[in-house]
């Protein structure tokens, strides 16, 4: 089996693809305002006429450049090039004002390395165990982890819970547009023959996170940056390598394990390493004012989360990311479907990303190290330049999945809406994995209900069941708690003032 | 915002009882098997109890920091939406390398102060680089409009 991924990986075109990936992640990521996800969605369409493993090789390694790539920009400019790499930008613009840019990279660049190799080995470990006990689920246990998927990541996306869901369950009901599997009615197509096979995600997923990118891209279009500090040595020295490993190696692995989390992506894992880092630190003062803790731990963090957010896409099927959710994407334009099944069925294409990855990560280290300077380069593309290119790409992209202009109508159309969400802080990720995961949770609700004449009581049948019941209770109470703590915190630090008044 | 997501919120439930109509045309559950009306069902449901609950909440919220929708920078927004509109239904009936030379050189030119020079090299590199990318790397046919 590994012999056979190996054989699959060690192509020249595939290796070639995977650098390419890597530096066009680095070069997307460290420009402010591209996102890794649009990054991702905008070199989709390059993938159709590709096999499985070169396409979704691609893919990948746009992902783990795209996650590095954000903190160049956020050292050089203190503008996160990706919303991953905000707590970077904290202390490493401070080392690049203070003349230590190079240094500052050459932190992120080993620890992203580090947090990178370590989400592998959670990959490799996990993913095998868990997609080996989700052989056990049936369709009562697939629908009740669908709606776990969809409540989870709608109540941590976005500022409100509420908005949220309603993204989430619109995702969903776009899903339902088209033939319906099991009876063959049609629905919700208006006689519209474009509309007979359902709305394709891709073209969905496209408008949403790179023409909507592309609008708020011409509303900022006079907004300027500048980087901050020559860059000189790059590779560590003696004391950095220290903080480095101090910090890459706890940070990589809780990156890894909040990536598993469907939902919580990069940034909210470097965020949290940055907290804990701090709280760790013996030199808590220093964080916010250049330390090397503070781009360290981040970095690692963010890095591990590219690993671990793979992890329920490949087992379950279910993505953990927006990303992860492109990559569903592409696999199944390639004839593949994640989840258990695949590490039965399709074994080899699991082993070849599982060492893609490494390669990417390895890719990383190599460009991040030799070539950063002409990354930074990167950051002079003027943006009257990037987003007429970007709306171009926007519109082959669509057309390229099926020849059909009707791809490119939904694409502007969730172009817009993608743009009119991000001014209302509506969060797109759920809609997405609506779309996503509609199919999945209507098909398996159907199926659980035919199999047992009709029984709701077949939704918590099982342990299993009751497991992802409870998750999903505690996924939809937990921001409520939160939210009702953190006004409790601030009425009691108010009351003291208002009394005194 | 607050205006902004009492109005959307609005839009939302709109389209919930739009779908609830919709979906009540289609075939229901047999012998408690559920047809393809029934999760449309769930999730407009859903929607509508999401979307109601959330007004209630936004409601008796204190306006909260403004949402600018249509200043000078929301305008350029908006007319770049529509330019895409109008390079969407050109494109179809000119064909996609020239009326994409013309959207990137007008673009180009008004969102920048570069050279006309370099502009036009910028945009017969780009729309030559895509086109050349996707027609003969990739094949995707460009084959539509009357020019090309």
């Amino acid at each position: 089996m590994l012999i056979e991924a190996l054989d699959l990986v060690l192509q020249p075109n595939v290796i070639l693809y995977l650098l390419v990936g890597v530096a066009g992640g680095m070069c997307i990521g460290c420009l402010p305002g591209l996102t890794t996800t649009m990054g991702v969605a905008l070199v989709l369409p390059l993938t159709f006429g590709m096999n499985a493993v070169p396409s979704i090789l691609l893919l990948i390694g746009v992902y783990v450049g795209a996650v590095y790539g954000g903190s160049l920009a956020a050292i050089l400019l203190n503008t996160p090039g990706t919303p991953a790499s905000a707590a970077t930008a904290l202390d490493g613009y401070k080392m690049a004002s203070k003349g230590e840019a190079g240094r500052a990279l050459g932190i992120s660049t080993i620890s992203s390395f580090i947090g990178g190799l370590i989400s592998c080995v959670f990959l490799i470990l996990i993913a095998p165990v868990l997609a080996d006990f989700a052989l056990k689920f049936s369709a009562p246990e697939f629908f009740m982890l669908a709606l776990f998927g969809l409540c989870i990541i709608s109540s941590i996306s976005g500022k409100s819970i509420f908005l949220g869901l309603i993204s989430g369950f619109i995702g969903m009901f776009i899903a339902t547009i088209g033939l319906d599997d099991i009876t063959g009615s049609m629905r919700f197509t208006f006689d519209n023959i474009n509309l007979y096979s359902g709305i394709n995600f891709i073209p969905v997923m496209i408008g949403l996170f790179a023409m909507s990118q592309a609008f708020i891209g011409v509303e900022q279009i006079g907004v300027k940056s500048k980087a901050t500090g020559k860059i000189k040595r790059v590779l560590p020295k003696g004391s950095d390598w220290k903080v480095i490993f101090k910090n890459g190696v706890p940070f990589g692995s809780l990156g890894a394990l909040i990536g598993t989390i469907p939902g919580v992506g990069a940034d909210i894992a470097s965020f949290i390493a940055y907290g804990q880092a701090k709280s760790l630190s013996k030199k808590p003062e220093e964080f916010g004012q250049g330390s090397s803790e503070g781009v360290s731990a981040p970095e690692a963090a963010n890095n591990g989360v590219t690993g671990g957010a793979l992890i329920p896409m490949l087992c379950l099927g279910v993505p953990g990311d927006a990303v992860a959710a492109i990559m569903i994407g592409s696999l199944t334009v390639q004839g593949i479907q994640p989840g258990p099944l695949l590490f039965q069925n399709d074994a080899s294409t699991v082993y070849a990303i599982f060492i893609g990855l490494l390669i990417a990560n390895v890719f990383m280290l190599i460009l991040g190290l030799s070539s950063v300077r002409i990354f930074t380069k990167v950051l002079s593309v003027p943006k009257p330049v990037l987003v007429p290119t970007i709306m171009l790409l926007c519109f082959v992209g669509s057309y390229a999945l099926n020849n059909n202009m009707f791809d490119v109508v939904v694409m502007l159309f969730f172009g817009v809406v993608g743009y009119f969400f991000q001014k209302l802080e509506i969060s797109a990720s759920p809609l997405i994995l609506g779309l996503i995961l509609g199919p999945m949770a209507e098909s398996n609700f159907r199926r659980a209900l035919l199999m047992s004449r009709g029984d709701y009581s077949t939704f918590l049948s099982t342990g299993i069941c009751w497991a992802f019941f409870t998750l999903i209770i505690i996924s939809l109470l937990f921001p409520i708690i939160k939210n009702r703590m953190l006004n409790k915190q601030k009425n009691n630090t108010h009351t003291p003032d208002f009394e005194r008044n | 915002m607050r205006k902004a997501h009492l109005i959307s919120v609005v839009i939302f439930i709109l389209f919930s009882i739009f779908s609830l109509y919709l979906s009540s045309d289609l075939p229901d559950s047999r012998r408690g098997v559920p047809g393809p009306a029934v999760w449309p069902i769930i999730i407009s449901c859903a929607v509508l109890i999401s979307g109601c609950i959330f007004f209630i909440k936004i409601f008796r919220k204190k306006e909260s920091e403004p949402l600018e929708l249509f200043n000078s920078d929301n305008i350029r927004v908006y007319i770049t939406m529509g330019i895409l509109v109008v390079y969407l239904i050109l494109m179809n009936m000119i064909g996609f390398v020239v009326t994409s030379l013309v959207l990137i050189f007008g673009l180009f030119t008004w969102f920048s102060d570069i050279p006309l020079m370099k502009r036009a090299i910028f945009s017969f590199a780009i729309v030559g680089i895509v086109y050349g990318v996707f027609n003969y790397a990739l094949n995707v046919p460009f084959r539509f409009g009357i020019l090309f």
